[in-house]
């Protein structure tokens, strides 16, 4: 110290210089987020001096020459800054969606205002914080270019001022008028008091319509229980599941939660196997569900068997009424409608029969009633008020109000036709002409996301449309269907003039049109204004309300009798008059998700297609009318005829034809590389609703397919060809999915562990797998990930040094709980910025989903089973991909991730093929080129665009992991909590919970529990892979009792 | 050539002449510098025509992939490899012929290789350029292939030397530079007698540069001849070594199929008969249409058709030994790669490729098939068409690997077809402009396999003065 300066002080440590002082100094400008500090090293180094001046150099060389090409960028920083946002910290808000009146709670991720990826509200008890393939897909829908933009009144382009004038202006005009509404599903509160408030003021009719309706149960409730119910089931308790054709994990009710709580029910990774028990699940269906594919026994029945199989259920368990109808079954059928009948029995109290919307209601009030007597109603089932149409008129299904509505419109005694989305112009079965029924109203309003069918059909002069705003743009509140009320918060402002459901009806009541302060008001005054504020900010905050607003409790009421309803008279299908079954598509619903690349995209978990449907034919079936695969068939039912392409899908009933609702729309192609020359048009599939009819929406009997010569073009990602055992392809020897029954599973827990064969002696007993190979252990020693670095007395491993992290990233999935239903698939795409391809290149072999699920079937062409597996990136510690590559582009983490570094990456491609599980993707194209901007909105800030010619793959989510070990690194207090909450988007989007993501390197963590369990296995180990991700083997439970299949040739009795 | 032709039937057993007619040293030189020094014929100009034509389609084709991406190939998940790398493989196989030729029989003084040598060694040097092509464009990026050089760069980056992609870059760029300077050193002689020869001025200046000041004196030969000799040794091992490498591409990944320690020699084998067979193709009609009758004669085009027989057998006999261990290896994997090799969706590229590499050369055990020279035409092109299929169905064991949900199945596209076409358009202009251009045979080495150069020969002035 300088006695000449005068020293000035802060505190008395940087007086005294005390140690504390020094350390706290040394810190306070070093990067704190230095997560990797330990490796940092500024020795000047020969190869350091070298890139330096090698950079000098070529820096001096560049700056002359403009040889570089900068994209131009215009930065603008916030004039007013926003309140709580951080750049490059994202925001989550919680809201609520609705797709088919299926409502579940959402937490919206938003970068900088600008929501990018959707995931699942946690508290919302109709998904418990996972979401299905629609729920997520939803953010491309607000981003569509195709939306409409502005409104137009009467056919000139307007503004929202003018709009709101305009419905103003129509609403003083319409007093003595006869009004109608149509809407589809709209489970909201607000929707109910606007129904009202329409009622009251214009006597307006309210008509609801949705193309994929509930008709038959509805009627079967009316009947059963005499009011308008819906069954809410509960599968955590369930020993014995009867699904009658019921898609649960699929898409029908609430499928998310059903499909999370029925895994719950055959979970076994939380008890030793001898104490393993999972329930049982039957499943009689006419097409192959992805329900089928996941039951124990599934039923390859007719339409009009699943009928007469209830009524043989029914009657064994002493159901009143029930009798014979349908088609007659064949005597396994009835075999096993008698052993279904017994376990269902022996399971009293745990046992459940669900039937699904394609089935007449006669079945719907058999398994009503055979709840009842199986005592499931108030514990495995309960049933709470249909409050999907605003306003109910008992009898008043979907069909029914559609038929009613043309039939008002034709007579012209519809003055003014308000209609709330819906695309009826396209959705209606044919017999229902809406298309130039609504030519003929006096007036119209017509909200809508598209300028779809119904906007065409519109007489532009007497038309007001209005853009809809997405969910995401507006204000409202959703009830579940157990009468969970969420409140629907936007996450922006509407993008475009646009209005919601309920601001437009506002408008036309003459009332206030903001969205927040309708909503807001009416809570407000339905819970009193004392405390409001806070309570409203805890309701935005959470998502969902308490159950005291819930606006309806389970009903009490029993199942009464069938009531009224009759056994329906099918006759038995033959190739001459066959049977037509409509199933909604798992990726097009009715049609609205036409112009939602990510679904159109994604392939039908059974089938494999993408962009299309087709005519599903069984091998039986398609032999006899002679078409295979890509041949165009000719589908008449109904007196109607439509053309197809037909697709031959194991396990369907034969003579019969699934039809698959929602394509034959335009898809608007903002994907640059969408056509080609296997797809040269904008349609994708082909429109069915010209066969159907709206007395019977789901089936048509005395349906006749032809081949019509000639052949169309399919992009499936998986041929049935490269799905099945064929002999001599030692299919069977790969083991890729393991497998067992409950009983082989308690005998032997360890069956999935490879069986490792040395030449010339026997497979050991314990395993049903054959691997071929050296014993897995290295001349290293064992890899102990959890061995803390005792270098003396460790052994190392040969790559042990390389994987020196702090932490060690591993992955289980659980085969048992995967249910198939690609909800990974899509949370992928939408966290990685996944490239959508369009159908030419999926044609090609060219999708780019970094999370596949592969499908294969098991036994015999005519019933098979069918199994799913997920894979992704396997993060080999010993990566084949990563030596072969020339420039040194893959590498590895010291995390053990198998790193892509896109910039480096020339695109050899050779690591894709030297990837023994393909999963590697090739950007052949610049696919995200020409993109709208509204598009780009969308993107995860955290993650590359990838640029033609470079490689990708999955990553782990690197971004969460990086973001969760920064913030670990700031809360080092609670760093081990914020560590194993790191979770990559395709497990925390899963609905069953089947992946688990964590660090090995933590002895506690859950990745490790489940790595320790008898099932645990990984692909491919003979390779010597050393795979991060491992597959705990799939359980079956099926009934020692049940008939076994009869052989190939033998079963096609079934139709 | 006619008598030449007769004395080879005959069954003699002293090996016929290597030079036939009545050549003495000045007809060798007016004969093949006559084939330069004439003025262009129309037929050149059309053969020059038609391949430059294909080479501007292999030009049109390299500037839409670069524009597009590889997207416009037929390439896709399973299969990252398509025509591109058959091509390459087919073509590096094809170069090595011309190096075997001119080293390895020199330095087993082989002298009936001198006849041949020279356009053999052309072919190399052209079909290593035509296989230098696909490395290069058939990356993703290509503004980017020159990070597979080891060059200093501000990431301190060097290549992945563990990588046989690298290997390669060294492997086949070293061997295109000793082929060329062996092939160079080579033509110096003869581009001074082209020099001395000369009647306009350009052709005086261009011949001049290129010979290096050759005079010819004795102090030039010495330093020629240990030169050949270096370059000759020099370049035998990598004879071995380029395909070896090459085959390295795929023996050194895990995929069933590749996989393989056999693909070293078999590969090797598979070059060399290609090579043969493709100096044959060429060989046969420029013999014919260049008066060379007298210089490359049957005997020549006999002992080639040996070297395909003795290889052809050699990869036939892969080709059973591939199968064999696939079974005795127990791998599942291996098992099927080659039940469907044979059976698969590939079946019928399989049978060609059996068909033309080991059925065909079996001809060749008939002395009278193997001197007819339109028997070796038609055979020697089969021989090529089968080569190029073994690397299709090599390169095509991707479409079917470990997991069965990848399979799926690769399928040209025009691109693929106008690169394959365009690459020959590459290759036969330049080896049309170097035999109007270079003395298509080694003047000089011919002279010296002549009997007027042995000084035991007994003619002219020497036997009278017994």
């Amino acid at each position: 110290m300088n006695n000449n300066t005068r020293k000035y002080w802060r505190s008395r440590e940087e007086l005294h210089q005390s140690p504390v002082y020094l350390a706290e100094a040394a810190k306070e400008f070093q990067d704190e987020l230095d997560v990797n500090s330990e490796e940092s090293s500024n020795d000047p180094s020969r190869r350091g001096f070298m890139g330096w001046v090698s950079a000098g150099l070529a820096a001096s060389g560049l700056a002359g020459c403009d040889v570089i090409r900068r994209p131009e960028e215009k930065i603008l920083p916030y004039s007013v800054a926003s309140e709580e946002i951080l750049p490059s910290i994202p925001q989550y808000y919680a809201t609520a969606t609705q797709a088919g009146g299926e409502v579940v709670g959402l937490l919206v991720e938003s970068h900088e205002g600008r929501p990018t990826k959707v995931e699942g509200n946690p508290d919302h008890r109709s998904n418990y914080g996972a979401l299905n393939n629609f729920q997520q897909s939803t953010i491309i829908d607000l981003y569509d270019p195709q939306r409409l933009r502005s409104p137009k009144l009467n056919g000139k382009a307007g503004n929202r001022a003018g709009t709101e004038k305009a419905l103003k202006d129509l609403g003083a005009s319409l007093s003595g008028k006869k009004v109608a509404v149509l809407s589809g599903y709209a489970p909201s509160i607000q929707m109910h008091a606007m129904a009202q408030k329409m009622s009251a003021k214009f006597g307006a009719t309210w008509y609801t319509y949705e193309s994929v309706s509930d008709d038959n149960q509805m009627t079967a409730m009316e009947a059963v229980f005499g009011e308008s119910l819906r069954p809410r089931y509960s599968f955590k308790a369930a020993q014995a599941v009867l699904s009658l054709d019921n898609d649960f994990l699929g898409n029908e009710g609430p499928s998310v939660a059903y499909a999370n709580e029925w895994a719950e029910s055959r979970r076994v990774d939380k008890v030793t196997a001898k104490d393993a028990k999972l329930s049982r699940l039957y499943a009689v269906e006419a097409r192959y569900s992805l329900t089928g594919s996941n039951a124990d026994h599934r039923v390859r029945a007719s339409h009009g068997q699943v009928e007469a199989f209830a009524h043989a259920v029914a009657a064994e368990l002493g159901v009143a009424g029930a009798s014979k109808g349908g088609v007659a079954l064949d005597a396994r059928q009835t075999k096993a409608a008698k052993v279904v009948a017994a376990d269902l029995k022996a399971n009293q109290g745990h046992a459940l029969v669900l039937a699904g919307r394609g089935q007449p209601a006669i079945v719907h009030a058999l398994a009503a009633l055979m709840n009842e007597k199986l005592g499931a109603r108030g514990s495995l089932v309960n049933y709470y008020t249909d409050y999907r149409r605003p306003m109910h008129k008992a009898g008043m299904g979907d069909m029914k109000s559609i038929q009613e509505l043309t039939k008002a419109l034709n007579s012209g005694s519809v003055d003014a036709l308000i209609m709330l989305g819906t695309n009826p112009a396209y959705s209606a079965p044919a017999d229902v002409d809406f298309k130039s029924a609504v030519a003929k109203a006096k007036s119209v309003v017509y909200l809508s996301d598209q300028a779809n069918e119904t906007g065409k059909a519109l007489k532009a002069e007497a038309s007001i449309v209005i853009p809809q705003s997405h969910g995401f743009e507006a204000w409202g509140d959703l009830v579940s269907i157990d009468g969970q009320v969420s409140i629907q918060q936007p996450l922006i402002a509407p993008l475009f003039d646009s209005m919601s459901e309920i601001e437009v009806l506002a408008a036309i009541l003459g009332e206030e049109t903001s969205g927040y302060k309708i909503v807001r008001g009416a809570w407000k005054s339905a819970v009193g204004a004392v405390g409001f504020h806070k309570q409203w900010r805890r309701w935005l905050h959470a998502g969902v309300l308490a159950d005291a607003n819930a606006p309806f409790k389970a009903a009490t009421a029993a199942a009464r009798g069938l009531g009224s309803l009759n056994p329906s008279a099918v006759a038995a299908p033959s190739s001459e008059s066959m049977d037509v079954v409509f199933v909604a598509g798992h990726n097009s619903y009715d049609g609205r998700f036409a112009n939602n690349a990510w679904l159109q995209e994604l392939p039908d978990p059974m089938t494999k297609i993408t962009w299309d449907n087709a005519a599903l034919l069984s091998p039986a079936t398609a032999k006899k009318l002679g078409v295979e695969d890509e041949d165009m068939v000719k589908v008449s039912a109904n007196g109607k005829e439509i053309s197809s392409v037909a697709w031959i899908m194991p396990g369907q009933a034969d003579d019969t034809v699934v039809l698959t609702l929602g394509y034959g729309r335009e898809f608007n192609n903002y994907l640059e590389y969408h056509k080609g020359s296997y797809h040269s048009s904008d349609v994708t599939g082909f429109d069915v609703t010209p066969v159907r009819n709206s007395n019977n929406a789901f089936f048509a009997s005395a349906g006749k397919v032809s081949k019509a010569g000639g052949t169309y073009d399919v992009a499936a990602v998986q041929r049935y060809a490269n799905s099945r055992q064929e002999p001599g392809f030692n299919f069977e020897a790969r083991a890729l999915v393991r497998e067992a029954n409950v009983e082989e599973y308690k005998a032997n827990p360890t069956f999935a562990k490879p069986g490792i064969i040395h030449h010339g002696q026997p497979m050991p007993d314990q395993s049903k797998f054959a691997v071929l190979h050296p014993e897995e252990r290295s001349i290293f020693g064992d890899f102990n990930y959890t061995l803390e670095g005792d270098a003396e007395n460790t052994p190392l491993r040969e790559n042990q040094a390389l994987l020196a992290g702090k932490h060690q990233w591993g992955m289980v999935i659980d085969l048992n709980t995967c249910t198939g239903c690609n909800a990974c698939m899509v949370a992928c795409v939408s966290e990685n910025n996944i490239s959508m391809v369009g159908k030419d290149q999926v044609r090609r072999g060219r999708e780019m989903h970094w999370i596949r699920m592969d499908r294969y079937f098991v036994g015999s062409d005519a019933e098979p089973e069918i199994v799913h597996q997920p894979i992704a990136c396997q993060q080999c510690e010993t990566a084949p991909c990563e030596n072969v590559c020339p420039v040194a582009a893959t590498v590895h983490s010291p995390e053990g991730l198998n790193d892509m570094v896109y910039n480096r990456c020339i695109g050899t491609r050779y690591c894709a093929n030297n990837c023994p599980f393909k999963v590697r993707r090739f950007n052949f194209y610049n696919y995200a080129k020409g993109q709208d901007e509204l598009v780009h909105m969308q993107r995860n800030p955290n993650v590359t665009v990838r640029f033609r010619g470079v490689m990708e793959k999955c990553t782990y989510c690197v971004q969460r992991i990086n973001k969760g070990k920064r913030r670990a690194a700031l809360n080092a207090e609670v760093a081990e909590q914020i560590i194993s909450r790191i979770t990559p988007a395709c497990a925390q989007g899963c609905p069953t919970q089947a992946i688990t993501f964590g660090d090995l390197k933590n002895e506690k963590s859950e990745v490790n529990r489940l790595k320790k369990t008898a099932r645990d296995y990984t692909l491919l180990s003979e390779l010597n892979l050393q795979s991060r991700t491992s597959f705990l083997a799939k359980i079956r439970n099926p009934n020692p009792n049940f008939p076994p299949a009869a052989d190939a040739e033998g079963s096609t009795q079934a139709g | 050539m006619s008598d030449s032709n007769e004395i080879y039937q005959k069954d003699s057993i002293f090996p016929p002449p290597l030079v036939g007619g009545k050549h003495d040293f000045h007809s060798v030189t007016e004969a093949i510098c006559g084939v330069v020094e004439k003025p262009l014929s129309i037929n050149w100009l059309l053969a020059l025509g038609f391949s430059s034509t294909f080479l501007l389609m292999l030009v049109a084709s390299i500037g839409y992939l670069f524009w597009e991406g590889t997207g416009i190939w037929g390439l896709n998940n399973p299969v990252g490899w398509g025509w591109a790398i058959v091509n390459f493989v087919f073509w590096v196989g094809i170069g090595h012929a011309g190096t075997l030729i001119s080293a390895v029989l020199f330095l087993f003084r082989q002298k009936w290789r001198t006849a041949i040598n020279r356009f053999a060694e052309a072919m190399t040097i052209f079909a290593v350029i035509c296989a230098l092509v696909f490395p290069g464009i058939h990356v993703g990026r290509v503004w980017a292939a020159y990070w597979m050089l080891p060059l200093p760069n501000q990431m301190a980056m060097w290549p992945n030397f563990r990588s046989p992609l690298l290997w390669d870059v060294f492997a086949v760029s070293t061997y295109f530079t000793v082929s060329l300077l062996f092939w160079y050193v080579g033509l110096v002689p003869d581009l001074a007698t082209l020099r001395d020869r000369a009647k306009n001025k350009l052709a005086f200046w261009a011949y001049g540069i290129l010979s290096l000041g050759w005079r010819g004196a004795n102090r030039h030969w010495q330093n020629y001849e240990r030169a050949y000799m270096l370059l000759a040794g020099l370049a035998t091992p990598l004879v071995l070594s380029v395909h070896t490498i090459v085959s390295f591409d795929f023996a050194v990944s895990v995929i069933p199929g590749w996989h393989t320690t056999i693909f070293p020699p078999y590969f090797v084998a598979g070059a060399i008969f290609s090579g043969f067979a493709m100096v044959l193709t060429l060989a046969v009609p420029c013999r014919k249409l260049f008066g060379l009758e007298d210089f490359i004669t049957l005997r020549h085009i006999e002992n080639m058709n040996k070297v395909i027989l003795v290889t052809g057998t050699l990869v036939g006999y892969a080709y059973a030994m591939e199968f064999f261990i696939a079974w005795y290896s127990g791998s599942p994997y291996e098992g099927f790669a080659f039940i469907n090799r044979a059976f698969g969706p590939y079946w019928w590229a399989y049978l060609t490729m059996v068909s033309c590499n080991v059925i065909s050369p079996q001809f060749f055990w008939s002395k009278k098939l193997r001197t007819n020279l339109t028997v070796t035409f038609i055979l020697s092109i089969f021989v090529n068409i089968g080569m190029w299929f073994e690397r299709f169905v090599i390169t095509m064991s991707l479409h079917r690997d470990f997991l069965p949900s990848s399979w799926d199945y690769y399928s040209p596209t025009i691109f693929d077809v106008s690169l394959l076409l365009g690459s020959f358009g590459l290759f036969f202009t330049l080896f049309i402009l170097f035999l109007k251009f270079l003395p298509a045979v080694a003047i000089s080495e011919v002279k010296g396999v002549m009997p007027q150069a042995d000084p035991h020969w007994e003619g002219y002035a020497h036997k009278e003065a017994h």
